[in-house]
Formats: structure tokens, C-alpha cells, sequence
């Protein structure tokens, strides 16, 4: 007896849309039977909890980050250039958003404390809320318009993410160095490039920042405006998210551009043939990538933390690690553009998902829960994943059982 | 035609969303610039004393008052105080969040008429504002953030949901609905220190820290402090190695650490601050492997059993102390959303809420030093500094336990953050046959002469005789004294 295994001329009908969905369904039904096997956590309470995460607001700013992140590393993965290094990029991204928002956009007045009710309701003025290290206390007057600043800090945020992806890139293209492992290994120069800078030049100095890992808070002026309270999403995140899904479409789909990048990670030969410098495609994929992904890093920064925040433990980086998240997105959606908003929508709730959870678990009988909402979050995704694989497979290749003859 | 009708459908979908949270949103949040009419009336009963008469007044009186205008509003203590707690690490490290769970676990079984509680582990900052508004939906009122990362976060939210209340651990930043709390260890770091004074041999005493910032900086001092006290009496010439490993928990960067201690600087008697139990796990090792005694102190919670034969003493924490309080106090009406400003808990010895030793036994008696560690500090006869009297470091080390156990004036000043700088004062003048008033305990770490070095600058730093540090001084620290050196730095 024997296996025959033949890849399909042609792909199942719809499989870009059922397969992802059947593997959705069925993995959340096989996590939870999972999650009541290992901890006897009700089912009932796993459906409840997924059920409300999709229409809760708290997960929208997941979910704006993810599609953004998503469609970023849809570009190269389309030509076949594997950059997994968005965390770096993300990180680049925040750091120059907060050189920007914390010193080129603002200066600081430094007023003695019985100056300081002159400025408490001055318009435009930010108090920083305990003295410095002197006694007297900081005052941050903005030095820009604040629209103009918003914009600096995102192009300056694309810049530094570009660069960093560009790094990569060179290497790819012109020493032939593999970039997964350089974009990987980029992410923790990153991130320890940023704890030297939290500790360094943009080190806070209040009381309650210096020595602390903290850079000084972010000018409420400079501050993206959430979209309700109930979510830490913002309107400009919104607008550049669907900005940039737009853009990347058009880009990706209807321009020649984005068809030699498709063809690059098909068949580069092709290319060669033609007469098209590859290498100027590599380098370009990793860019604009790295650009869209620093735009995160200005998302997080304006729109959420407002401040930057030593890393503690080099695993729990201030980006929640979303830039790998972004890497599983990108997949569900089966590299089709179209279809990373519908990944991260589903990524995004299964997070959510965990914390309600969690939530509705941590409080049963005064006693610890079972499972944490990380891992709970991750038993979810990786059946999700698992199973998607495997329904991959079963669309990508056809089976044959071929009995031998005796 | 099907793609752009997915477009097209995605994009009205996110739209749809989109405008859908924001009067959600719009219609939970309170509104800014209500000016609200309220008729009150006000009835005043008079009772003259003499004729039995009742006379009553009925006044009718209009009160315009804009919503946050200055005007105390009224707040009702919920029926069920419904608390989440949430932890920037798993439940599981045995150590900072594991005993924040602990405290929860105790408030929510003492308190479970009223309380109902829950929590969400190993939350990231930037996921810190979603996690609380997850569970404001849910109907919880109280928070407690434990991570000093979250202290941005907790603000923001803080001032968007003025009529919830938030206590952020281990931060300085309070807002009216917003207080702070933290249980300092560096008593107990300073008691610790003058067992690793009489325990070393080489004089060379290790210190295995997660980062320089000014807490720990203190505890390194404090515990520097108390080694030297010890030490200098016995002719040994005290030196603090630190090794800073940048990480709360990463076992192996601390085990690590603990190895260049101890086969690089000659150490004997190592201390830390982290969350893993690697440095426990490595000495008792050393000890039933190479027969090697490297005396180590337990950090955070009981780690008596990692290190039987290696663990000396240690830090305890019991944060139920302060939760305790603070819900009761919510309970009660004390603490209302519009009068957090001022809390500030600063926990030392004296209120429970930390505690010297390194294990709890089953019937609740700690464990304040190693049984085998005892015998020795018996046998060892120093002088106490402060009043010239012979004693062994054993006798000393609980003298100075009692001392700053029973600081009965502490428990009305740690509480609020108007309060703190009255700690540092050791004794008023108050006139009288008494003439003196002690407020600190006679006898504290961080009360002058001291010299050290700023250690990022390096300059000279100096506390002249007689002065005590206060709450302000010690939450900045950021120097060390004299005999303390950073590994790997001039």
C-alpha cells in the first residue's frame, strides 16, 4: 500500500475563504475540549467568552495594529522575503515617535513650585506631574503645531522602521545572508537598543521617572484621540489603518510593481529573464514593510502607552510581542490581502477572548484559576492553527491511497 | 467583482464598528459639562430643651453645581465590591505577582460576603487600558494594578472613569481616584545585612539584583549598611559585589550572576532581588555537591525549602495587610473616588505587611532566622552601636526586629502620602518633663554619616551625622555607598 501525494493543479474552489473559517471553527471546538480536559474549564464559559470578545470594543485596537502589522508583512511574504523582524521595526517606530513627541516637538520650562499654579491651566501647557530631581518642577510647553508634530512623528517613526528592515534587506540582496535570521536576531538589538535609550537620552526627569526605565510623558496635544473610552483604539489608527489597507491593495494588486513582487516569490527566474533587478525588489519589499510596521511603533506610542517603558523581561517587550502575532495573521489570510482584516479580526477577539475568560475565571470561589489568559489565549490560536495547517494540506495536495498489486 | 465587494464590505463593516464604539462609548462615559439644578430640602428639627416643643424648619434651597466643579458629590459604598487585580507576571513565578494572588486569595475569603474578586495575569503595558475597560464592562469597581510599568496606564484610565477607584503598587503618580501603596523591604534588608556581617568569611558579600532602580538601590544599601555594622566589629572589610541582570525573572541571568559572585569575587554570602528562585536552587547545590556554604537570603516569598542547608534569612511580603485595609475602607465609605489623593500606603516593618524571615510554618509562626544559622550568631559578641551594650549578633539582629517592629507612630504617619515626611524625624521636642518624643525608631539604616558615590555620575554624595533619609530621599536613591561596587563598571 502506498501514499501518493500530488500537489493540485488547481486550488480548491473557495478554499481561501472555507479553509480558514472550518479551521477556525473547528479548532475553537477541539481548544475547548482541550481546555475542559486539562482544566476543566466549562465550555459553555469558552464559547461565552469568544462569543463576547467578538463584539467587544476592547478589542479594536488589537485588532487595528494586527491588520496594519498584517498587510505590512503580506508585501514581502508575497515575494517570498521573510521579515520577521516587525517587533524591531515596531520598536525603531516608537523610539523616534517619542525623540520626536518628547523633544523636538515640545521644550520644557523648568518652574520652581510657587510658580507652578501660573501654569497648571495655561492652554497648551502639560504639567509633568511630580518635581524633578532638583525639587522644582518641569512644565512642557509645545514647540510645534500639533498636527505638524502628529505628522513628523509618524514619517520619522516610517523612516526608522524602513531602515532597520533596510539593513536586512541589503543583506539579503547583496551577501546572500538568509533575512529571517537577521530580522530575527534585529529584534533584540531592538529592544536592547531601547532599554539603553529609556535609561539614557530619554531618560524621564521627574522623580518619578528618572532611575525608573521611564521616559517623560507624552503632551496631551500630541496624544491620539481615543475612539470611545471603552477602547484604547484611536481614530488615527483607524484612518491609517484603512490608509494603508487601501494603498497596499492598490499597490499589491493593480500596479506592475506589486506583480513582480507576487512573481519574485513565485518564480524569480522569471524576473532574471526579463531583465529585472531582483535584488532592487528584495531590498524594496523589506523597506516598505519595515515603514509600515515603524507606523505601529507611533500607534503604540501617541495612541496608547504615551510614555516609553523599560523592558522588564526581554519576552514582554512594551509591543506584546504583536509582531510575531502579525507573522500568524498573515498566514491565516493565506498571503491574499483581502483577507488579513478578517485574520486579525479573529486573532485579535481570540486575545480579547482570553482575558474575559480569564476574568470570569479568576474570580470563581476566592481560589487561583487553572490557566493563565496567555496560555489560554495561545491553547485557543494554536488550534486554531494546527488545524488549519492540516485542512491546508488536504486543499494544497491530493491524497491518493494506492493499493499494490499482489 | 467578488473582491471589491469584499472591500467594500470589510471597509462599511469597520466604519460600522467604528462609529458603533464610539456612542457606546460616548453614552457610558460621563459626560464633562452637565450643569445640573438640584432642589434640595433641607429639614432642620429643633428641639428646645425646656417646653418639650418640637419646632420644625423646612428650607427650600436651589444648588446649581457643574459636574467636577468642586462640589463633593455623593458616593454610596457599593452593596458587592467587585476588585480586579491585575499582574504584569504569571501567578505562577512564585514570587512579585504570586504573592500580590496571595493577598487577593486572603481579602477575597475574609471578606466574601461583600467582595468579589477576580484577576488577569501576565498583562503587557500596552494591553494594561484594554484589560481594565474589559473588566469595567464587567462591572468591576475597584482595581489594583501591581507593576510599576502600569503607573501611565493606570492614570489615563484613572481619569477617564472618575467614578471608579484605582490603586496602583509601587508608583507615584495619585489622582483623586487613583491611590498608591507599595511594602518596603529595606528594614529587612538592613537585618539581613548584619547576618551576612557575621556570616562571611571573606568579606566579600554578593548582591544579585533585577535593576538599579531607586528601590532596589536602597535595598542594596540598607543591606550594605548592615553587613558593615557587623562586619567592621569583627575585623572583616566588607565588600558588596552587585550584579545587575536586567530582568525580574530570567533564572539563568540570575543563576549566572551568582556563579561570576561566587567564583570570581570570593563571595560567601549572597542577596537579591528577583523573581525566580534560581540563586536558592544554585547555593544548596553548591553546598551538597562541592560541600561549599554560600549563605544566601530569600527574597519575596518562603524560600526556606529551596535552600535548607544554605538559606540564612529573607524577606517576607504579605500584601493581604494592605488590601485588607483598603477594601474595608471602601466598604465603609472611607475612600470614595473623589479622596484618593492622598493615600499612599508606605508599608514597613511595622505594619505586617512585611516581614523578616524566609519561611510560615503551617500554624502561621514565621520562621525569622535559619535554625542552623542560629548557634553561630550566638556565639558571636559584638557591641550595639547605639548604646555601647556586649551583645551576639543574634541578640542584636532581634533587638533591632523589636525595635522597628513596634514603631507605634508609624502606623498613624505610612499611610498617606502628607504624612511620609514626618517618618524621618527620630524625635521632637515637645517641652515638658518628657522634653523628647520618638517618632522613628531609635534606630534606621539610612541615618547619617554616610558616604557614597552617585552611581551614575559618580559623584560624592554625603548624609551628614545625625540625619535620617526620608520617604522622598529613599524613593529616589540613586547612589551607593562607599563599600557597594557594580560588577563591570569603573
Amino acid at each position: 500500500m502506498r501514499l501518493i501525494v500530488t500537489k493540485r493543479v488547481k486550488p480548491l474552489k473557495f478554499g481561501g475563504i472555507i479553509i480558514p473559517f472550518l479551521s477556525i471553527i473547528v479548532g475553537i471546538f477541539l481548544a475547548t475540549i482541550a481546555l475542559y480536559g486539562l482544566a476543566r474549564v466549562p465550555p459553555l464559559l469558552v464559547y461565552g467568552a469568544i462569543g463576547q470578545s467578538l463584539i467587544s470594543p476592547q478589542m479594536l485596537q488589537t485588532f487595528v495594529m494586527l491588520t496594519i502589522l498584517g498587510v505590512a508583512l503580506i508585501i514581502p511574504f508575497n515575494a517570498a522575503v521573510w521579515n520577521i523582524g516587525a517587533e524591531g521595526q515596531i520598536i525603531w517606530g516608537m523610539i523616534m515617535s517619542a525623540f520626536i513627541g518628547l523633544t523636538v516637538a515640545v521644550r520644557y520650562i523648568i518652574v520652581s513650585p510657587s510658580d507652578l499654579p501660573k501654569y497648571t491651566n495655561m492652554p497648551g501647557m502639560f504639567v509633568l506631574p511630580t518635581p524633578t530631581v532638583s525639587g522644582a518642577y518641569a512644565v512642557e510647553a509645545l514647540s510645534m503645531n500639533p498636527g505638524a508634530a502628529i505628522c513628523l512623528m509618524l514619517i520619522v517613526a516610517g523612516i526608522a522602521g524602513a531602515v532597520w528592515a533596510l539593513i536586512a534587506g541589503l543583506m539579503r540582496a547583496y551577501l546572500d545572508i538568509d533575512e529571517v535570521a537577521t530580522t530575527l536576531i534585529m529584534n533584540y538589538i531592538a529592544y536592547y537598543a531601547y532599554n539603553y535609550i529609556v535609561y539614557g537620552p530619554l531618560q524621564g526627569i521627574t522623580i518619578s521617572t528618572s532611575g525608573f526605565g521611564l521616559s517623560n510623558a507624552l503632551h496631551p496635544a500630541l496624544r491620539f484621540s481615543r475612539i470611545s473610552t471603552a477602547t484604547t483604539a484611536t481614530w488615527e489608527g483607524v484612518a491609517l489603518m484603512i490608509a494603508i489597507f487601501v494603498i497596499a491593495w492598490f499597490v499589491l494588486r493593480q500596479t506592475t510593481f506589486g506583480l513582480r513582487l507576487r512573481i519574485l516569490g513565485s518564480n524569480p527566474q522569471v524576473l532574471r529573464a526579463a531583465g529585472i533587478n531582483v535584488r532592487k525588489y528584495i531590498v524594496l519589499a523589506l523597506t516598505i514593510s519595515g515603514a509600515i510596521a515603524g507606523l505601529v511603533g507611533t500607534i503604540l506610542f501617541a495612541g496608547n502607552l504615551y510614555q516609553l517603558i523599560k523592558i522588564k523581561t526581554i519576552t514582554t517587550p512594551p509591543t506584546h510581542n504583536i509582531g510575531y502575532t502579525a507573522i500568524l495573521v498573515s498566514w491565516l489570510s493565506m498571503l491574499d490581502i483581502r483577507g488579513v482584516p478578517i485574520a486579525a479580526y479573529i486573532v485579535a477577539s481570540l486575545f480579547q477572548a482570553g482575558i474575559n475568560l480569564q476574568s470570569s475565571l479568576g474570580g470563581v470561589s476566592g481560589g487561583s484559576a487553572m490557566i493563565s489568559s496567555g496560555a489560554l489565549t495561545y491553547v485557543l490560536i494554536g488550534f486554531v492553527l494546527t488545524t488549519f495547517t492540516v485542512l491546508r494540506v488536504f486543499a494544497e495536495y491530493s491524497i491518493k491511497v494506492v493499493r499494490e498489486g499482489r | 467583482m467578488s473582491k471589491t465587494a469584499l472591500i467594500a464590505g470589510f471597509v462599511i463593516a469597520i466604519i460600522i464598528v467604528g462609529v458603533a464604539a464610539f456612542y457606546a462609548g460616548m453614552s457610558m462615559a460621563p459626560s464633562k459639562t452637565t450643569t445640573a439644578t438640584v432642589t434640595k430640602t433641607v429639614t432642620t428639627t429643633v428641639s428646645s430643651g425646656a417646653g418639650g416643643a418640637t419646632v420644625t424648619v423646612t428650607q427650600t434651597k436651589t444648588v446649581t453645581s457643574t459636574a467636577g466643579g468642586g462640589a463633593a458629590p455623593s458616593w454610596t459604598p457599593p452593596s458587592k465590591v467587585k476588585a480586579a487585580w491585575i499582574y504584569v507576571g504569571p501567578v505562577g513565578d512564585f514570587g512579585w505577582s504570586y504573592m500580590h494572588d496571595l493577598g487577593r486569595r486572603v481579602v477575597a475569603a475574609l471578606y466574601k460576603d461583600w467582595l468579589e474578586t477576580t484577576y488577569v495575569e501576565s498583562v503587557p503595558e500596552s494591553k494594561l487600558k484594554s484589560t481594565i475597560e474589559s473588566l469595567i464592562q464587567k462591572g468591576y469597581q475597584v482595581f489594583f494594578t501591581t507593576s510599576f510599568g502600569y503607573m501611565q496606564g493606570t492614570l489615563d484610565e484613572a481619569k477617564l472613569h472618575p467614578n471608579l477607584l484605582f490603586f496602583h503598587c509601587s508608583g507615584y503618580l495619585r489622582y483623586k481616584n487613583m491611590g498608591t501603596y507599595f511594602a518596603d523591604l529595606y528594614q529587612i534588608y538592613y537585618l539581613n545585612g548584619l547576618i551576612a556581617g557575621a556570616l562571611t568569611k571573606t568579606g566579600h558579600i554578593g548582591y544579585v539584583a533585577a535593576f538599579l532602580t531607586p528601590e532596589l538601590v536602597r535595598h542594596i544599601n540598607a543591606f550594605a549598611i548592615g553587613a558593615k555594622e557587623v562586619g567592621q566589629q569583627l575585623g572583616k572589610n566588607i565588600q558588596v559585589y552587585v550584579i545587575e541582570i536586567g530582568a525580574w525573572y530570567n533564572p539563568t541571568a540570575a543563576r549566572q550572576a551568582a556563579e561570576t559572585l561566587v567564583n570570581q569575587y570570593n563571595v560567601d554570602v549572597i542577596a537579591y532581588t528577583e523573581d525566580s528562585t534560581a540563586i536558592l536552587e544554585y547555593a544548596e547545590q553548591l553546598y551538597k555537591q562541592q560541600h561549599k556554604q554560600v549563605w544566601v537570603f530569600s527574597h519575596y516569598s518562603p524560600g526556606y525549602i529551596y535552600g535548607p542547608d544554605v538559606v540564612a534569612s529573607g524577606q517576607i511580603v504579605r500584601w493581604e495587610v494592605i488590601y485588607a485595609d483598603i477594601l474595608a475602607k471602601i466598604k465603609a465609605g472611607v475612600y470614595t473616588p473623589y479622596n484618593l489623593e492622598n493615600v499612599d500606603y508606605w508599608d514597613l516593618l511595622n505594619s505586617g505587611a512585611v516581614e523578616f524571615g524566609c519561611w510560615v510554618f503551617p500554624n502561621g509562626t514565621v520562621m525569622h532566622i535559619n535554625p542552623k544559622v542560629i548557634p553561630i550568631l550566638k556565639n558571636i559578641q559584638v557591641t550595639d552601636k547605639l548604646t555601647g551594650k556586649k551583645m551576639s549578633v543574634y541578640q542584636l539582629v532581634m533587638e533591632r526586629y523589636e525595635e522597628m517592629k513596634s514603631a507605634p507612630m508609624y502606623n498613624a504617619l505610612d499611610s498617606l502620602a502628607i504624612t511620609h515626611k514626618y517618618m524621618n524625624i527620630t524625635k521632637i521636642y515637645i517641652g515638658g518633663k518628657e522634653k523628647y518624643y520618638y517618632i522613628a525608631p531609635r534606630f534606621d539604616p539610612f541615618i547619617g554619616p554616610l558616604s557614597g558615590y552617585n552611581i551614575k555620575t559618580g559623584a560624592k554624595v554625603k548624609v551628614p551625622a545625625g540625619v535620617m533619609l526620608g520617604h522622598d530621599a529613599l524613593w529616589t536613591m540613586q547612589w551607593f555607598v562607599d563599600w557597594v561596587h557594580i560588577v563591570g563598571k569603573k
